[in-house]
């Protein structure tokens, strides 16, 4: 499955990129594969793939929420509010 | 953007005694305000401004649920958050938070607990630009650069 993730701020910046298609392997995709396929993608952000959030139709998801093809998904940097 | 008037993402300007008056109320002894404001310098080195971005439809949601949070967990009246986006100069407010209770203590302990909840539970980020000419900085929850 291919999906197109949104990167914000610091995410979009480094990446010189707003979105990306993603490969999903797994037959039935979580919002984990999601992370995977994000590190897979660029490992130099292994480190940090452990502070993302991931947002799915505009809610926070877990990693094992599952995926559509057609869902909207954001990666989401830590936060800097305030 | 939202309707709610206690929940605001803007890129004008923000009126702290504006957000006061929005949650002053005859049931209420008191109203406490947090304003978050840009500092001229961070970790030692001058600042020259901040810009803020955000998940808008997200940061508005979750904005609002940590309101609805505060309001049941701290028997608030009224509380509202009010949040910069874009560019926002030295000395300018970068949030405002508001709240009003019964008795005072309840208000003081709900306008901590909601901008420290902020910093880390809502979708809105920060560059920092500074007065040495080095590279803008996206800076975390603590504080500090977001690195790889």
């Amino acid at each position: 499955m291919h999906v197109t993730v949104y990167y914000h701020a610091f995410l979009r910046e480094k990446l010189g990129r707003e979105s990306e298609l993603l490969v999903l392997l797994n037959e039935s995709p979580s919002a984990g594969s999601i992370l995977n396929a994000f590190v897979a993608a660029h490992p130099e952000f292994t480190t940090l793939a452990n502070s993302l959030n991931i947002a799915v139709n505009d809610e926070i998801v877990g990693s094992e929420t599952s995926i559509q093809a057609s869902d909207r998904i954001d990666l989401l940097p830590p936060y800097g509010g305030g | 953007m939202s309707v709610d008037p206690y929940i605001l993402l803007t890129r004008d300007q923000l009126d702290a005694q504006a957000v006061e008056r929005l949650v002053a109320d005859p049931g209420a002894g008191g109203v406490v305000a947090f304003v978050g404001l840009t500092r001229d310098h961070h970790l030692g080195r001058g600042v020259l401004g901040l810009e803020y971005e955000a998940h808008l439809i997200l940061a508005e949601k979750m904005l609002a649920k940590l309101r609805d949070d505060a309001m049941q967990r701290f028997g608030l009246v009224r509380a509202a958050i009010h949040h910069r986006m874009g560019r926002v100069e030295i000395g300018e407010a970068s949030v405002v938070i508001a709240v009003s209770s019964a008795h005072r203590a309840a208000a003081f302990d709900a306008c901590r607990f909601l901008i420290d909840e902020l910093k880390t539970t809502v979708p809105i980020w920060k560059k920092e630009f500074y007065s040495d000419g080095s590279e803008p900085v996206w800076v975390g929850p603590d504080g500090k650069p977001i690195a790889v």
